[in-house]
């Protein structure tokens, strides 16, 4: 050991004897008593000297023998000492837990709920957060790339979609080693016939490949000649999912032809287990993205700016730093804006690229989910901590009780050190199985909160408790162990011995009660702000609810007709789609049915306007532009406040007519009235749209107030629209009834998809509603916990005080001063915990605010509500053992003791 | 010395060791005493070699020491046997029977055995 302190300080307890001071009197002994007989047959005493040593052999050699055998003797012993020590302890502990198992049930139970809760959360980050992408190289210096442009408002507009043109020109980047091209965001049909499906395919470029540490199971993948401009080779590498459950894993499926949207691809090779590329969910066929983009776009997509799609993964030169990247990626993206005319200068200066993180939700989009999902995981935590607080509370009141028998056992002689460790293992014991139910509940409980946390994220690949969970969960219980039983401990180290033998059952001391209220106030206070994040959320979700999107979402079902490679002319697919209207107006329930290309956060496009006179309007913000048939306004329900709706006169009309929405007339001509005024759509050049109507803002693209400048213009019958249809009640009880009925008029391979609006409504709702469940369900927790907490040390107060209540009551005190008393402690702690939490809640509330809808992170209605909840809470949990101690007669409780 | 010598005599020690606790707590003194008289001085066994022999078997467990007083009123480190060092000495003084036996047996042989 280094330090010679330390070493003092361990040979102090219960030192024995040196062991070299016993070799040496043995020897000694045995030297001395051989001498003695030896001159006793009649040796001189040189002789008798020179033969006892002789017949000893090495004195030096043994010495040092016996003392190596008996030092390992020693530790031996010593170790077996600590088992037995530790056994007993334990032993000790369960005995004291069978006596109480309600006191032990409620501590397991809290640090259960606790642990579980967090390692449920940490199941949940893992997968989203922490994980980089399966098999990525080098995933330090591999990110994805998103591009920066200024808005009008000021604001930026972060992309992670780029053109194939884009993407071509920042793969450039000296910077950059190495870079890809994917797309893997949208469901394509797979298959023919009978099963025919929307599956997830991903499109990637033929460089994706080598990105990835990874070898096909079997065949190849498809290299750069398969993957050219414009339409690539139809040739498909199978996902080890799809392989297994459509092919049985079948070795001949190489060279087999599979429909994948309207063309058909040859299999060339099957992806290895657990390969998804980029995508979190399983993948079922990978395509080169350039033949995929050719069957969906068409021969114009790498040629033009305006189509951003796909994404693009790089990976920067070694020795290339962050900085240094972005900063070049930066340069190349500003040069490419600056050769494309209409790009204001100043625009370009502020347009910027960058490499960020390979995973999606740690770069700068991430969802709203991940930051819900991340401060769901610091509300776990103190859900965590409340029940360490709480569970210290308990053994500190259980140590107090038994204050006592720690001061008899003292006073026998019980080492200090050894009542430490008693102590010890009994709250490592409780946490340790605290945390075993943690994980139970995580295994139980998590596999349903998760799914219901992140649908979209493919949660069959992790098992719900791998080793870094059970890690994880290990050092949760360990960490509570120590913390709640420490506190304990140390005050139980500080016991005045005679105090305590003196002080009977009755007095506690004021140290107890400073340390109890302290663990009472940040109990409350961590609850005020857990349900203070509570309120907010309930209330951003009540306000998201009541959001006017402009349209009844809850009534509108979108039909999408795909081809799937049915050639038909112009005139028959305008044919078709007028027997679809006819059809889906003729079906009961269905009050109008109307042709839209966009749907709400799910398809839209922008488009560059123009007004004669007018410099650009490019710098007032996006222009969403919407070709819809007539009857649109009275299908969505979104109002016209001034002039007229498209009709269906001005499909085939020769005069160019646009509705805009309010926002737009107001921006563009702000001051004047836009009906009857001049816009052109795409380019200057082309003749005047004459605006004839302005609707009511709806919202597109996103919840709040920006994104809301939309263009309708007149769409054709033969452009391939999307059906709007209004039922007239749930449109969920319609929706197949409705599918069923437009697929018989499908022809051939072609099919119809049905989907509700409300439905692509949902997970724009599910931030909120997520935070609203979780943080009022951690709140309750721990208002559970804590005012259980608050119950319990009143109610051990009341009944050390039960002597004193006896004499105020004697001396005339009345009923009700007691109760006031009693009461008067929990609602003083409880007070100051409020405002401690409060002042918390407030200044966590910054970083809170992003997440909210309609309601500042300081509303002080949230803040008023949650203060009553807590101190009408508190006043039950102090006045039942008020009342049981103000009710208690006077005569006894001063007898009793 | 060589090894395979020092092994026997380490096993051998021991026994004779334990034997002599037999009947009881003795110091090592009294044990050395015991075995000298016992084998007539033949096997001439180092005291030192002796204790050695002790201080491994305490270790093993199979003997017990306390400190005590000798007759001559001195301190003096006595030792005892445990149950399992009963039994350990029962165990090997049936081994060392039957292979001392065996050993005299081909030694005392005077013909050599039929082929077969």
């Amino acid at each position: 050991m280094a330090f010679p302190a330390l070493r003092r300080l361990f040979r102090l307890v219960g030192r024995p004897p040196a062991i070299e001071e016993e070799i040496e009197q043995e020897i000694g002994f045995h030297l001395d008593e051989e001498i003695r007989a030896l001159l006793a047959q009649g040796y001189t005493r040189d002789e008798a000297e020179e033969t006892a040593r002789r017949r000893f052999g090495s004195i030096v050699g043994t010495r040092r023998a016996l003392a190596r055998i008996d030092r390992e003797r020693r530790m031996r012993e010593r170790r077996a000492d600590t088992f037995e020590d530790l056994m007993q302890d334990v032993g000790y502990a369960l005995r004291g837990f069978r006596r109480q198992p309600g006191f032990a049930a409620l501590v397991v139970l809290t640090l259960g709920l606790g642990i579980g809760a967090n390692a449920t959360m940490f199941g949940v980050m893992d997968r989203l957060l922490l994980r980089p992408p399966a098999f990525l190289k080098d995933p330090d210096r591999s990110g994805r790339v998103y591009i920066r442009r200024p808005r009008g408002d000021g604001t930026e507009r972060i992309d992670n979609n780029i053109s194939y043109k884009r993407y071509l020109d920042l793969a450039a980047s000296r910077s950059l080693e190495a870079s890809a091209a994917f797309f893997d965001d949208q469901e394509h049909v797979v298959g023919a016939g009978e099963n025919a499906r929307q599956l997830d395919v991903s499109l990637v470029s033929a460089s994706f490949w080598p990105m990835f540490e990874v070898v096909p199971t079997l065949g190849r993948f498809f290299g750069e000649a398969e993957d050219r401009t414009p339409g690539g080779v139809p040739v498909v590498v199978l996902g080890y999912g799809f392989w297994q459950s459509e092919y049985g894993g079948d070795p001949s499926v190489i060279g087999k032809q599979l429909l994948v949207g309207p063309r058909s691809y040859t299999v060339i090779g099957v992806a290895p287990r657990g390969f998804t590329g980029m995508s979190a969910r399983p993948v079922v066929a990978f395509v080169p993205i350039t033949a995929a983009a050719f069957d969906e776009f068409g021969d114009r997509y790498f040629a033009t700016h305006n189509m951003s799609w796909l994404e693009i993964l790089a990976r920067r030169k070694p020795g290339v730093t962050a900085e240094a990247a972005d900063a070049d990626l930066t340069r190349v993206f500003q040069q490419e804006l600056s050769t494309i005319p209409g790009n204001r200068p100043d625009a370009i200066a502020r347009s910027r690229a960058e490499l960020a993180s390979a995973l999606y939700q740690r770069g700068p989009k991430r969802s709203d989910d991940a930051r819900v999902a991340t401060w769901l995981a610091g509300v776990a935590a103190i859900v965590l901590l409340i029940a360490c607080a709480n569970v210290a509370n308990l053994l500190l009141g259980r140590a107090l009780r038994r204050r006592r028998e720690i001061a008899v056992r003292i006073a026998l002689g019980a080492g200090r050190r050894r009542l430490l460790r008693q102590l010890l293992t009994e709250s490592s014991l409780l946490a340790l199985t605290g945390g075993a139910a943690g994980l139970l509940i995580a295994h139980f409980g998590g596999g349903v909160f998760r799914r219901a946390l992140l649908p979209g994220v493919d949660w069959s690949a992790v098992p719900l408790l791998d080793p870094r969970m059970l890690l994880f969960a290990a050092a949760m219980a360990v960490l509570t162990g120590s913390l709640t039983g420490l506190l304990p401990a140390w005050h139980a180290g500080r016991t005045e011995l005679t105090e305590s033998l003196k002080a009977g059952g009755r007095e506690g001391s004021r140290s107890r009660a400073r340390l109890q209220s302290g663990l009472l106030v940040a109990q409350a206070a961590l609850s005020v702000m857990l349900l203070v994040g509570a309120g907010l959320f309930v209330r951003s979700l009540r306000n998201v609810h009541s959001v006017d999107l402009g349209y009844e979402a809850s009534r509108l079902i979108v039909v999408q007709p795909s081809m799937r490679g049915e050639r038909l002319t112009p005139a028959e697919r305008a044919a078709l789609t007028r027997r679809l209207l006819d059809r889906a107006r003729g079906i009961a329930g269905v009050e109008k049915a109307t042709l839209t290309f966009g749907v709400p956060f799910w398809r839209s496009s922008t488009i560059d306007l123009f007004v004669p006179g007018r410099d650009s309007l490019n710098g007032l913000g996006a222009f969403y532009h919407n070709p819809v048939a007539e009857d649109y306004f009275e299908t969505t329900g979104t109002v016209i406040l001034r002039g007229r709706p498209l009709l269906l006169a001005d499909r085939s009309g020769p005069a160019r007519v646009a509705v805009v929405s309010e926002m737009l007339a107001n921006t563009v001509w702000a001051g004047a009235d836009a009906i009857g005024q001049c816009v052109k759509v795409n380019a200057d050049t082309m003749p005047c749209t004459q605006i004839v109507g302005i609707a009511k803002d709806v919202r597109w693209g996103s919840l709040g107030d920006e994104d809301r400048m939309q263009i309708y213009e007149p769409m054709s019958l033969d452009d391939s629209g999307w059906l709007f249809v209004r039922t007239a009640g749930d449109a969920a009880r319609l929706s197949e009834p409705l599918r069923k009925e437009l697929q018989r008029l499908m022809p051939g391979a072609a099919y119809v998809n049905v989907r509700l609006v409300s439905a692509t409504l949902d997970p724009l709702l599910r931030p909120w509603r997520l935070g609203a469940t979780m943080f009022t369900l951690f709140g309750v927790l721990a208002l559970v916990v804590a005012s259980v907490g608050l119950y319990g040390v009143i109610a051990y107060s009341v009944t050390q005080r039960t002597h004193e209540m006896g004499v105020r009551a004697a001396l005339g005190a009345k009923r009700g001063d007691l109760l006031r008393l009693v009461v008067g402690e929990g609602m003083r702690i409880t007070a100051i915990g409020i405002v401690l939490g409060a002042a918390l809640a407030l200044a966590a509330g910054r970083f809170l605010a992003a997440l909210l809808f309609g309601v500042t992170a300081h509303d002080p209605g949230t803040f008023v509500m949650v203060a009553a909840v807590l101190l009408a809470v508190a006043g039950i949990a102090s006045v039942i053992p008020a009342w049981r101690a103000a009710r208690a007669d006077p005569t006894s409780a001063l007898r009793a003791d | 010395m060589p090894r395979a010598e020092l092994d026997l005599l380490q096993g051998t020690l021991d026994v004779l060791v334990l034997k002599a606790l037999s009947w009881g707590a003795r110091h090592g003194h009294a044990v050395a005493t015991w075995i000298r008289a016992t084998t007539e001085d033949d096997l001439n066994i180092e005291d030192g070699a002796l204790y050695t022999a002790l201080h491994r078997l305490e270790k093993r467990g199979l003997i017990e020491a306390e400190w005590g007083l000798s007759d001559n009123n001195r301190k003096a480190k006595y030792y005892e046997l445990t149950d399992g060092g009963r039994r350990e000495l029962r165990q090997e003084a049936d081994r060392w029977s039957r292979y001392a036996g065996a050993v005299f047996k081909v030694l005392r042989a005077t013909r050599v055995a039929a082929a077969r």
